[in-house]
């Protein structure tokens, strides 16, 4: 049948099938801005469009809808200046981070101003009420939307300058158009679902129906039967060998505990089969004529369940280590049955008591540490399980290309996906290549592998090419969580203050594999622990198996687990002191010059090593933050007779990258015009690493950044990179295309020279693009275009390798004032004051912008993030409907980032990590204002009403 | 091919999920076959497959009669419910009356009414209601599905979190129907679904001696709404009234999250009505066991009766302050 309507000022005429919503008609017919965040659940509104003007998911209109109708996309920008408008203020305002709801955003914004030409606030949290956002945190929004609003009446208007840094630069530290920022604004291909050519098949996994079973029989004759369908797999006719889908450096410290399809599911969506169709229907049906039978087993759905005597053995196979060893007493062989386990790393380990991974250390006598005290507090705390829900869900297209497997991905870690899918594939890593799409947003759970492996074997092996999107639903119970931790805090101080001991013993459950069970919980100490000065302090970690959802790397990582109990703990050692919590802090925290002796403790599987701290920017950062809230002033009245005020106040701090264990690499060519092409092997998320590393060039070739295209993340062009977690991209990444931009130039000079007739040395660069001698001058499009001649000195290219023992920690001070409501135990974020230090800020509006974005993503785990299991270990709300993220309502109506540079001797142009730091702050902050406010702790996350009413002995 | 359900039954994909499913209530009756444009085809893509075939009809009466006589027949106005993925695995036949619905929102004196196609952002922004039914409809706070959402619609599911019904009943709405009788909200909600039939157009009340005052909690603002509440009483006569608070006369109380669908609470109307209001803390401890709420993500029952007793006595207090 057919549906007529006008799209984007054209009449079109397309057929459609009854139930084909508009959205899926669209996208056949090419629009591809139009995303899908949420299966058609209409809660994320990236597929929305203006249907006669006003603004409407298209997944919720069916296609036959539209007939008669006017509706326009992104795309009629080209005919449509306010359009343009709005697009150039998002892209100046630094609003477009990965860019997957920017085409929602842009006709969200467009719909409002037809009809309120200067909106207030209010109305524009109403105009972009319905659409998601997990990168931005909303926050810059309004500031986009009053500048399109302007510039709509005064079409040159130039808003002020924000923040700059380093005025001896001309591009770092000030703000410059996202590199990609464009082609996202415009809703143009550039992720993984716009690269599927159209003969691809289509891949489905049937999940488990249960958290623990054996699979006791599986059938697939009848799948394999139905035309169209490809390929059936399951453990019978796929590899045994096991591997990590950690997407974490080799010898991964992780174990090998995955196989790519079990004969143990060991939580509901494990992989039991996957049908590779020509069609989608066809998938679908193949996998439901698939006949299992299950052997169900009891689960493990706790900690507590986990540890107990007698415990259901998740992982029932042979044990074997090719580092590390097995604890005294441990039985390694398996049921015989079940698959094994290798660890290549020592993880401290006894899988068939569900003890994943353990570690532990410290410093000084913790005995006399605590007989020292004059007050000894002793607290547990409990983090539970919260999803990263990047918009764009796993995804990936698999092909093969002159005989080599091509992986088309959404991922964070390129080079591991390629190491990784080559040893689950069977096949040499020369025979793969990944190329990295624009990222949807990652967060953590693009790094690992949790797609690639199965898509780039099928494609491998039928030759077929596969496409492979996660359903929302599978993101939530199949991709990867936050680890759920237990954690007990006991502090000892004095009566002036003075921290004499602290023990942090911390359990965490790391579902049913492995990945990242040793070092998020590791990242949980050590990223809080060595924030204080202590001489006795010590730390055990234990990681467990359960039946529940895989839990992996999230924003991050430990890090916002740690920060919360032991800030929280500090806040109440500082309550039983009788001090105020900012005094006890600043009496405790490390400072410039200080030396961390804990630091000895937490190398993770080798000595770690004490490390004297360099310039810390932490007391300036809470001596701003003292000031500008307004720590010490009488809170303001409350907003009701129900309601009190509180304030609470943390310090937080994350790494860099990881010194001694990651590297980046990067080259950059002079073209024969003078421009430059990057090749970062970074991965840019969204994050803006690529403008960071075209800044890098730009900076040291005099040029604009309009002069440098980066290609990035494609493991064939580019060289390698450890990948972007760990706080790694500007670091490393960004340093190793510093370096290689620095190489350039030495040799411009070296080619320059002999041309000039000057020395090397004498030779420097000045904007734009021209080398300059004591006698005369040359440009790089000269000096490009003499290099590739018969005559020339061959192509000029600088190679930039960067590692580093060097730890970077930036640091923040978060403060924050709620009103608790007494009799419903509703929580409100009033005000969140971020002071953030990140060396130098590369791109400070950007930079900004992902501050923001991890706070509001904090703010949702402290207050309403959980994902919730029933008593068989299945999800009950593994969707947006049920699982609540912030929208732009949830922003704190006073929301403050203020980036506080405290230069890195190593960083480039002194740059530190900024975003994932952010995200440790706000649970720790919130629950200290609660008590503050309402004289109750809470010690577990979310701070729902419910709980809140509970620690208020109302429930 | 998935089993033919009960006339007027849906059921979305139970996979995983506690899943608040209600029976829509827009018709089962099954008369001739319709004349309207019939279109039927292969499977729809995969996001889409719940719709298998799809009428545009002209006249109330031809809906009807398509209602009637299609298996697994809806009525189709704004779609924000029926075509959202909850209902992806049940296989319907879309009857779409967005075009026949009126849209109008009319007030003639004291009357008002509403056409069952008036989208929740019309009644928000019209000037002619009252306050209290824009804040409901503004309950609803993603505005992308306020554009589409339909009251007509918004009745037709009858939920128990819906944003506008408790307003309705506590209104005493009446719903003209096409080609039947109207019916009282609450006569409505009882009725089978075979006698539903199609809603054109909401009417009610508004004497200026009556007063509205809703409330909801959800745990976000986009959130769907895990308690709702409406009262109405009428403008104090100062005849009851102690230590300055009136005696509330004429008192209805609705409320939803607590019973499949949203509801009257008589029970609470009488232990209110024509006494002035004790403070909130006893209007909470007389209410709270009258609730009876469900465990869910949304909150535990115990939570929910605490939750409620609070959200009925604030929204007792903004009626009182009007009064």
């Amino acid at each position: 049948m057919t549906t007529t309507f006008t799209l984007n000022g054209r009449p079109v005429a397309l057929a459609c099938e009854p139930g084909e919503s508009l959205k899926t008609l669209l996208r056949r017919a090419g629009i591809v801005s139009l995303r899908n965040g949420c299966d058609g659940e209409g809660s994320c509104g990236l597929c929305a469009l203006l249907l006669d003007g006003k603004l409407v998911n298209s997944c919720l209109i069916l296609a036959l809808e539209a007939d008669g109708r006017e509706v326009v996309t992104i795309d009629y920008y080209n005919k449509d200046a306010t359009l343009r408008t709005i697009q150039r203020a998002l892209i100046d305002t630094s609003c477009v981070q990965c860019g997957y709801c920017t085409p929602a955003v842009a006709l969200s914004v467009r719909e409002l101003l037809a009809r309120s030409p200067e909106p207030s606030d209010a109305e524009v949290a109403d105009a972009l009420s319905g659409t998601l956002c997990r990168c931005t945190g909303y926050k810059q929004y309004f500031e986009a939307v009053r500048l399109a609003a302007r510039r709509l009446s005064e079409p040159g208007y130039a808003p002020p300058l924000g923040p700059e840094f380093r005025p001896d630069l001309r591009h770092v530290g000030k703000d410059r158009e996202k590199v990609d920022a464009e082609t996202l604004s415009r809703g143009e291909r550039a992720f993984v679902e716009d690269r599927v050519t159209g003969d691809a098949c289509v891949l489905k996994v049937l999940g488990s129906p249960y958290a623990h079973a054996w699979i006791a029989s599986i059938d697939t004759a009848e799948a394999e039967a139905m035309p169209g369908v490809v390929a059936v797999l399951t453990h019978k006719n796929t590899p045994e060998r096991v591997y990590t889908t950690a997407g974490q450096g080799f010898p991964e410290p992780s174990p090998y505990d995955q196989r790519m399809f079990p004969r143990k599911m060991r939580h509901v969506g494990d992989r039991v089969a996957a049908v590779l169709a020509e069609t989608p229907e066809i998938a679908a049906a193949a996998l439901a004529a698939i006949k299992v039978t299950y052997e169900v087993l009891p689960p493990v759905l706790s900690i507590a369940q986990a540890k107990a005597n007698e415990a259901p053995v998740i992982h029932s196979g042979e044990v074997s280590y090719v580092a590390g060893s097995p604890p005294v007493g441990t039985d390694t062989r398996g049921d015989g049955r079940d698959d094994p386990v290798v660890y290549q790393f020592p993880l401290h380990s006894d899988p068939h008591r569900n003890l994943a991974a353990s570690a532990s250390g410290g410093i000084g006598d913790m005995e006399a540490g605590f007989a020292a005290a004059d007050i000894v507090i002793e607290r547990s705390y409990k983090t539970n399980r919260v999803q990263c829900t990047p918009m764009e869900p796993h995804v990936v297209f698999a092909k093969i290309e002159a005989g080599r497997l091509v992986l088309h991905a959404s991922t964070q870690v390129p080079w591991h996906v390629r190491r990784i899918v080559a040893r689950a594939v069977g096949i040499s890593e020369n025979k793969v290549r990944v190329i990295k799409e624009r990222v949807g947003g990652g967060f953590g759970a693009k790094q690992d592998i949790v797609v690639e492996d199965i898509a780039g074997y099928l494609a491998w092996t039928t030759r077929r090419p596969v496409y492979f999107r996660y359903t929302r639903e599978e993101e939530f119970i199949a991709s990867r969580t936050r680890h759920t931790m237990e954690i007990k805090v006991k502090l000892g101080a004095r009566h002036d203050g003075k921290l004499t001991a602290i023990l942090m013993n911390l359990d965490a459950d790391t579902g049913p594999y492995g990945q990242h069970c040793l070092t998020v919980p590791m990242n949980a100490i050590s990223k809080s622990l060595p924030l204080l000065l202590c001489d006795n302090a010590r730390f055990e970690v234990k990681s467990y198996y359960t039946n529940l959802s895989p839990a992996g790397a999230y924003q991050g990582y430990g890090a916002p687990k740690g920060s919360f109990a032991l800030q929280t703990a500090l806040a109440e050692m500082a309550c039983a002191l009788g001090m105020d919590q900012l005094d006890f802090l600043e009496k405790n925290r490390v400072r410039s010059g200080s030396r961390i002796d804990i630091l000895k403790s937490l190398g993770e599987g080798r000595e770690g090593a004490a490390v004297t701290l360099g310039k810390c920017g932490l007391g300036d950062m809470m001596a701003r933050g003292r000031q500008a809230f307004g720590w010490d002033q009488p809170k303001p009245p409350a907003p009701g007779s129900d309601w009190k005020i509180g304030c609470g106040a943390v310090i937080i701090q994350q790494g860099s990258g990881l010194p001694g264990l990651d590297a980046a690499n990067a080259e950059v060519r002079l073209l024969s015009d003078g421009t430059l092409l990057m090749l970062s092997g970074g991965a840019d998320l969204g994050t803006g690493l690529d403008t960071v590393t075209a800044k890098a060039a730009a900076e040291n070739l005099g040029l604009d950044l309009t002069d440098v295209t980066v290609i990035s993340g494609d493991t064939d062009i580019t060289p390698f990179d450890k990948g972007a977690y760990a706080s790694s991209g500007t670091y490393f990444s960004g340093n190793a295309a510093l370096k290689a931009a620095e190489d350039l130039r030495r040799r411009v000079f070296e080619a320059a020279a002999p041309i000039l007739g000057e020395a090397p040395e004498d030779l420097h660069i000045e904007y734009k693009g021209m080398v300059v001698g004591k006698k005369g001058k040359i440009s790089l499009a000269e000096l490009g275009h003499r290099s590739v001649q018969g005559e020339g000195h061959g192509e000029l290219s600088g190679f930039g390798s960067f590692k580093t023992d060097h730890s970077a920690f930036p640091y923040g001070a978060h403060f924050v004032q709620v009103a608790v409501n007494e009799r419903t135990g509703e929580v409100k974020v009033q005000r969140y004051h971020a002071y953030q230090d990140c060396g130098t800020p590369i791109n400070p509006a950007l930079a900004t912008g992902q501050v923001y974005g991890a706070i509001l993503k904090a703010i949702g785990h402290s207050l309403y993030e959980e994902m919730l299991y029933d008593g068989e270990g299945r999800c009950l709300n593994p969707r947006f409907l049920d699982y609540k993220i912030p929208t732009i309502a949830e922003v704190p109506p006073d929301f403050r980032v203020e980036l506080m540079p405290v230069e890195d001797e190593i960083g480039p142009f002194g740059a530190k990590s900024v975003s994932e730091i952010s995200v440790n702050g706000a649970a720790p902050a919130i629950s200290i204002a609660i008590h503050d406010a309402v004289g109750a702790w809470v010690r577990e996350w979310p701070f729902s009403p419910e709980r809140v009413l509970h620690a208020l002995g109302r429930l | 091919m998935p089993k033919k359900r009960p006339a007027g039954s849906i059921r979305p994909r139970a996979f995983c999920n506690r899943i608040y499913w209600r029976a829509l209530g827009a018709g089962a009756a099954r008369t001739g076959a319709a004349e309207a444009s019939r279109i039927r085809a292969a499977p729809a893509p995969e996001d889409d497959c719940m719709v298998k075939a799809y009428f545009r009809p002209k006249t109330a009466g031809e809906a009807l009669e398509l209602l009637s006589n299609e298996d697994g027949a809806v009525l189709l106005a704004g779609g924000t419910w029926l075509l959202t993925s909850q209902f992806a695995w049940c296989p319907m036949t879309a009857i779409a009356i967005t075009d026949l619905l009126p849209k109008g929102i009319e007030r003639h004196g004291d009357r008002i009414i509403i056409g069952a196609g008036a989208t929740f952002q019309a009644i928000a922004d019209s000037a002619l209601l009252p306050a209290a039914l824009r804040e409901a409809a503004l309950s609803m706070a993603d505005r992308n599905i306020r554009n589409r959402a339909t009251i007509g619609g918004n009745i037709g599911a009858d939920k128990s979190c819906s944003s506008l019904l408790p307003f309705l009943l506590v209104a005493e709405a009446r719903y003209s129907r096409a080609q039947a009788p109207a019916l009282t909200a609450a006569e409505w909600q009882t009725a089978s679904p075979a006698e539903k039939g199609l809603i054109a157009g909401i009417e009610f009340e508004l004497p200026a001696s009556r007063r509205f005052a809703v409330g909801r909690y959800s745990r976000t603002s986009c959130d769907v709404a895990v308690l709702t509440c409406a009262v109405s009483a009428e403008l104090s006569d100062g005849s009851g009234a102690s230590h300055g608070r009136p005696a509330l006369r004429g008192l209805r109380i609705a409320m939803g999250g607590l019973s499949p669908h949203a509801r009257r609470f008589p029970e609470l109307e009488s232990l209110f009505e024509g006494r002035p209001l004790a403070d909130k803390a006893v209007i909470e401890a007389a209410a709270a066991p009258l609730f009876a709420p469900v465990d869910d993500v949304r909150g535990s029952a115990a939570f929910k009766r605490l939750r409620a007793a609070a959200l009925l006595a604030d929204v007792l207090f903004s009626l009182e302050a009007s009064l």
